[in-house]
């Protein structure tokens, strides 16, 4: 083969990349507070909204911090991988992906006050990432991360109701549910998509500039977006 | 004819789309995870028309991996994975193929202690980053010709500590190894009963940076990793020793009876869908007796007791994320022994189509060998191409 025909082959996809289609719209962070807190992977406001509840991945416990991101207090080692943290007006709830596993902890103490098991024999790492309230059918949702994306709505005794297969992003690293919207937020596609929380379909979708983004809340006008690899909380002005 | 051939083409690729997707068991405490991966391309090498060889043996379908891995975890402390790939077993070769052989993996981690995770078993040794990089998010067939497993050993049965600092973004590795290669899971050490000693280290900014080839998120900020890594071992054999069939490699150079040092460099960078990285390694043998044929039958006053090979390998990638296509690009240098003129040169391009992700992919590498080391590794082909489908069970 001659080196011009080889040069054809792969100038082509990057002449007919100047074709493509625009990509959504593009947010920018306003500022960011670096966190004490390792590997935090998924966040939470308190139900008072005068703090952050954080899980850590590595420490696999929940932290606590003020909205400085001081750290007030952790809970002791709780599981083996903490993905997702949902904070309801009277306990949290937290996501052991590997082991599958829901821990209900008691405000007060941060102590586990029930444990519930929902089954998913996909991917180990590739489990529940999110984990959050959807107030507008009044049932938890948790999403499967990756390969494939499932949406799961769960009654109070997170025994499952129903189950969506959504395919709009790679994969779903976080989820909350605010404003009367469902909001996912997708780590490899660096992507915020707001969904009608009736049947999830797409609204709107962000781009959004933070690496490695893990986690997702909203408090006081902003769009709060958590960095694992960064440990980092980005400030987004409210889209 | 034509049509058959492409009619076959087409059935061998797409029965790579069919497996099972990656399955999970657990108790609440052991998690075990069963994955895998098929891949297959065909290969055609176009032979140089002066070669005294003309086979055409090389112009084949094969069936590359077929690999079951199982990877467990107890509690937070205790890993395990088990790797293997059939196809390699099915062979049937007594060699071993550095790069692909049948037992991938099979140790035990333990994650309990402060200051640092010991694993036990057969697995990767802890040296260059492209060697610690699973195969299976490369765009190419091929490694490049510096980390196929010819010149150092690339798995290893031994002890491996390893403790990562400053959120994940310096890790650090030293091991100690049979020394042998996959060619330890035969038994026997070789007669010197020496051992093998690794270390590596390498640091990321401005977070962690996983051992990946291709930027397929675009990530935003720049990301840099640089990695030092080294490897030493004295085997005196004793007399009439030798060393275990194949241990050798394809060079000679995997086992020395005398003292090696292998030390290396390694640079990897990722930005929004550009990723690059180079490595460097390069070998000193100081083969014990001075008849060694690695001294290439010169006086020791001329060889000075020693020898060097190495080389290096940069590449070049960009992740077309609307296209979902990767493009790449490879040049590669190899000296298999300065006490011989010449080196090789190789340049490859490689072009990934990624059905889902790296879960399946279509993959397309082209070779082209600029130079030859021909004293001492001749070749009867100047370029070769390889098309096939990758699809991992996860």
């Amino acid at each position: 083969m001659t080196w011009n025909k080889m040069l054809l082959l792969f100038a082509m996809p990057i002449v007919l990349m100047a074709f493509r289609k625009d990509d959504p719209v593009k947010l920018k962070f306003n500022n960011f507070i670096v966190l004490k807190v390792p590997e935090p992977s998924g966040i939470a406001v308190a139900p008072k909204g005068n703090s952050y509840f954080i899980v850590s991945d590595d420490a696999a416990a929940v932290y606590e911090i003020d909205l400085s991101g001081k750290i007030l207090r952790s809970s002791a080692t709780l599981g083996i991988d903490l993905e997702a943290i949902c904070a309801r007006p009277d306990f949290l709830y937290v996501s052991d992906e590997t082991p599958r596993k829901i821990y209900q902890l008691d405000y007060a103490t941060l102590q586990v006050t029930r444990t519930f098991h929902v089954p998913y024999s996909g991917g180990r790492n590739k489990g529940f990432e999110s984990l959050t309230y959807n107030e507008a059918k009044k049932c938890f949702v948790l999403i499967t991360e990756r390969d494939p994306v499932y949406i799961i709505e769960l009654d109070h005794d997170f025994r499952q109701i129903n189950e969506y297969r959504w395919k709009h992003a790679r994969d779903v690293s976080s989820a909350t549910y605010f404003n009367g919207s469902f909001w996912i937020l997708s780590d490899e596609d660096m992507t915020v998509f707001k969904c009608n929380p009736a049947n999830y379909e797409i609204q709107a979708q962000y781009k959004i500039n933070v690496h490695n983004p893990e986690g997702i809340a909203f408090h006081d006008g902003k769009m709060l977006i958590l960095s694992d690899d960064m440990e980092r909380l980005y400030y987004f002005n409210q889209p | 004819m034509k049509f058959n051939f492409y009619l076959s083409l087409l059935a061998f690729l797409l029965s790579g789309s069919m497996g099972i997707a990656q399955i999970t068991i657990t108790n609440g405490e052991h998690n075990m995870e069963i994955l895998g991966s098929i891949s297959g391309y065909y290969n055609y090498r176009i032979i140089k028309p002066e070669a005294s060889n003309q086979n055409l043996n090389n112009n084949r379908f094969r069936l590359r991996d077929a690999q079951i891995q199982i990877e467990g975890r107890v509690g937070r402390t205790w890993a395990y994975e088990l790797q293997f790939d059939v196809a390699d077993i099915a062979s049937g070769q007594s060699s071993v193929d550095g790069e692909n052989p049948g037992l991938m993996d099979a140790y035990v981690k333990y994650k309990g202690f402060k200051f640092f995770d010991i694993q036990v078993g057969y697995g990767k040794t802890p040296y260059s980053r492209n060697s610690m990089t699973p195969f299976v998010y490369s765009p190419y067939w091929q490694r490049a010709q510096i980390n196929r497993g010819d010149i150092f050993t690339r798995r290893d049965v031994g002890v491996t500590l390893s403790q990562s600092y400053w959120k994940q973004r310096v890790n650090v590795y030293g091991g100690i190894y049979n020394g042998l290669g996959e060619i330890s899971l035969r038994g026997d050490n070789d007669a010197s009963g020496s051992v093998e000693y690794i270390t590596r280290v390498d640091v990321a900014y401005p977070s962690r940076f996983r051992y990946r080839e291709i930027d397929d998120r675009h990530v935003p900020i720049p990301m840099f990793q640089i990695g030092v890594n080294g490897r030493y071992t004295k085997r005196n054999l004793p007399e009439g020793g030798t060393f275990p069939a194949f241990s050798g490699g394809e060079y000679g150079l995997r086992v020395l009876d005398g003292e090696r040092y292998v030390y290396g460099l390694d640079a990897a960078f990722m930005y929004k869908g550009f990723s690059a990285m180079f490595e460097i390694h390069q070998y000193r043998g100081q083969p014990r007796i001075d008849s060694h044929p690695l001294y290439q039958g010169l006086p020791i006053e001329k060889t000075q007791g020693y020898f060097l090979a190495g080389g290096w390998v940069a590449q070049a990638n960009y992740f077309l994320k609307s296209w979902k296509t990767i493009l790449s690009v490879r040049y590669e240098q190899l000296d298999l022994n300065d006490l011989v003129n010449g080196r090789s040169e190789r340049l490859s391009f490689a072009l990934a189509y990624q059905f889902n992700g790296f879960n399946s992919m279509l993959k397309f590498q082209y070779f082209n060998v600029l130079k030859e080391e021909a004293a001492i590794d001749p070749l009867r082909w100047t370029e070769q191409f390889r098309l096939g489908w990758q699809y991992l069970l996860k």
